[in-house]
């Protein structure tokens, strides 16, 4: 009697399975039992050497609802516009985007902090005019905003004072960087939880690939060129389904694993055909300016350069065997730490 | 903007930090949490857990969860102006002797649960702290509610290595139970907490109660077998050594050990306490299972 309950139990447990969709045996010889036994255990054996851990993916209601969702957290044509009529200044803002891309190699976090990070950046920005002339504010602001994402997302939250690593010209006080962080949290409403192109990227490559779970090769490509869509503004026109959904077409594409006009008949059901060709399009010229996919080091791009006028190179080297996808390789950059002016109590006071 | 005092008024002390306050017709409760008197953190900034709690509060609207109206900052003291739940909600609801009188009350508050788990998982939200102690009731309008979100956080692919010191023992999945040196998990372990909710609900007492790791998996192993590769493929390279699954064990019989449950009820109990994540059930489909029909 036990083992005929052990057997049931299984296929109870093959029935839960959102791996795979499999039609049910209601009946036949225990032979024919047997059979679907043997038959449904080894696909899953192997799957589950191949493939990371599943994910419950979005369902199609969930995703309808992130893609309304999503609007509320982009700030992308907004910060554009301010951006390309001169109120935000543009230089000051790739700074700050080029230390926090920096900081955040330097403590290995996910790929998706970065543009979480830009996120609270970005939305602060259209919301809230920071002083004129005051070019520390900036800075101030980056580091509050790193702070914030690595205390939301990350499981070790370096201290205020050590967050502010690299070539910064300002150290800010703890009690300082708490001020902006309350400003922040404030002017964002308190609503940190960020929508990234990551959001959607497993739904996406999950789809287009006939419902069945992506290479991981797959997902570490995907997530490498939506890092390098953080550098310049040029995808800030784009929202993040819109990137997602151009970087798993493009991605699926390369691999020649999937049809591509069934890819995009799919896709247009969520984003729009005009923008998702086009965000292809822009994603393409990115991946071939920053070199192949198995070329780990980075090639000059043809993003605008920062002011500082570095490419952090190491921000797009991914190794395929990295078990810990997520993160990029560590800096072993041993520059000298530029000289960094201490700040008093009232510049902050100023601020805020 | 209108400073805290122009905003609520008529405050009345319910606790050392909890008022009852009022603007215009409304009743709400406001929790004042002090950013700086926190040890640990006083030069570290706004702490991680309340940022957490908040901004995933703050995406929230569902019936089953208090709701977070406002936050307002004052100095250094955050308020938090919630939803105001009257004396009829009782905290810990399987304290309440009233819940185990009408069998139906436990399908509603169990449907509530799931509901309200299904609703944060399609929002990418793991709440990795689910158990009695944050579940408030009001039998009379049998409505229930989930507290504290502290420990609850979003996933993203890739799934990548959580805290492992959070949620309460017994309430702990297999799967979380087994990795401490690798916390890589998602919804599953939401969902086994309820399975343990919902054998607790029936037996009066919680499911599994050992005082450590070992103890738990152990007693885990006694009533749903010890896990084979069958049974949850890849299990020998998770628990890494096979002291922690002990002697071979058979799965009892779960009809004889909740005898008070129809078939339908003991289906997706086995579901929800399923040993491999991959294979229990989801909260999505767990609200559709056939035991919930009627309610």
């Amino acid at each position: 009697m036990a083992p005929s309950f052990d057997f049931a139990s299984s296929l109870l447990c093959t029935e839960d399975s959102a791996v795979f969709d499999e039609s049910h045996n209601n009946g036949g010889t225990m032979m024919s039992m047997m059979g679907v036994y043997e038959d449904t255990w080894s696909p899953r054996k192997r799957h589950f050497d191949e493939e990371p851990d599943e994910l419950p993916l979005l369902s199609d209601e969930s995703l309808a609802m992130m893609v309304e969702k999503e609007c509320q957290h982009w700030p992308g044509l907004r910060c554009l516009n301010k951006l390309q009529t001169g109120d935000l200044d543009f230089g000051a803002r790739m700074e700050a985007v080029d230390w926090i891309l920096k900081v955040r190699s330097h403590f290995g976090y996910c790929s998706r902090s970065s543009l979480v990070i830009q996120n609270y950046l970005d939305r602060f920005l259209c919301a809230y005019e920071l002083p004129k002339g005051r070019v520390w504010t900036m800075q101030l602001l980056a580091v509050a905003c790193l702070s914030l994402a690595a205390k939301l997302d990350e499981t070790e939250v370096p201290l205020s004072l050590d967050l502010q690593v690299g070539e910064s010209k300002f150290l800010f006080e703890a009690k300082t960087i708490q001020r902006m962080e309350l400003l922040v949290l404030s002017t964002l409403k308190w609503r940190m939880q960020a929508i990234t192109p990551f959001t959607f990227l497993d739904y996406f490559l999950c789809k287009i690939n006939d419902d069945q779970s992506p290479l991981r090769s797959s997902i570490m490509r995907s997530i490498q060129l939506i890092s390098s869509t953080a550098r310049g503004i040029d995808f800030l026109e784009f929202k993040p389904s819109e990137i997602a959904a151009a970087v798993a077409m493009y991605v699926m594409g390369e691999t020649q694993t999937v049809d591509t006009g069934k890819a995009t008949s799919f896709l247009i059901q969520h984003v729009e055909k005009e923008r998702l060709l086009k965000c292809v399009k822009m994603i393409q010229e990115l991946s071939c300016n920053s070199g192949s996919a198995k070329d780990s080091s980075a090639s000059v791009t043809c993003l605008p350069q920062s002011p500082i006028g570095v490419l952090d190179a190491l921000c797009f080297s991914y190794k395929s065997d990295d078990t810990n996808a997520g993160s990029s390789v560590n800096s072993s950059h041993n520059s000298p730490v530029a000289k960094r002016r201490k700040l008093n109590k009232t510049c902050g006071a100023d601020l805020l | 903007m209108l400073t805290l005092r122009e905003k609520y008024y008529d405050f009345d002390q319910i606790s050392s930090k909890v008022f009852k306050c009022r603007r215009d017709d409304q009743f709400f409760t406001m929790k004042i949490v002090s950013i700086l008197n926190e040890e640990n953190q006083a030069n570290n900034g706004v702490p991680y857990w309340i940022i957490r709690e908040i901004s995933i509060l703050k995406e929230l609207d569902h019936i089953n969860i208090v709701r977070l109206i406002d936050v307002m900052t004052d100095g250094p003291d955050l308020f938090l102006v919630f939803e105001y739940l009257d004396n009829e909600f009782q905290a810990d609801f399987l304290k309440n002797p009233k819940m185990f009188m009408y069998p139906q009350m436990k399908k509603e508050f169990l449907y509530q649960i799931l509901n309200t788990v299904a609703y944060l998982h399609a929002r990418k939200i793991l709440l990795r702290d689910l158990r009695p102690e944050n579940i408030l009731v009001n039998v009379r309008t049998q409505v229930l509610k989930i507290a504290l979100f502290g420990a609850a956080r979003t996933f993203e692919a890739p799934l990548e290595a959580y805290s492992s010191s959070v949620g309460c023992l017994s309430y702990r999945s297999p799967e979380v139970l087994f990795q401490f040196g690798c916390e890589k998990y998602s919804t599953p372990n939401d969902v086994w907490a309820v399975g343990c909710i919902f054998g607790e609900m029936l037996l009066h007492r919680p499911l599994f109660s050992g005082p450590s790791d070992v103890e738990l998996l152990d007693e885990i192993f006694t009533l749903l077998g010890t896990p084979t590769e069958e049974t949850w493929p890849g299990v020998t390279s998770i628990c890494g050594t096979c002291a922690l699954m002990g002697p071979p064990q058979q799965p009892k019989d779960l009809a004889k050990e909740f005898p008070m449950l129809n078939p339908d009820g003991l289906d997706l109990l086995s579901k929800m306490l399923c040993l491999c994540p991959n294979y229990r059930i989801s909260a999505e489909d767990a609200v559709k299972h056939p035991y919930f029909k009627g309610v």
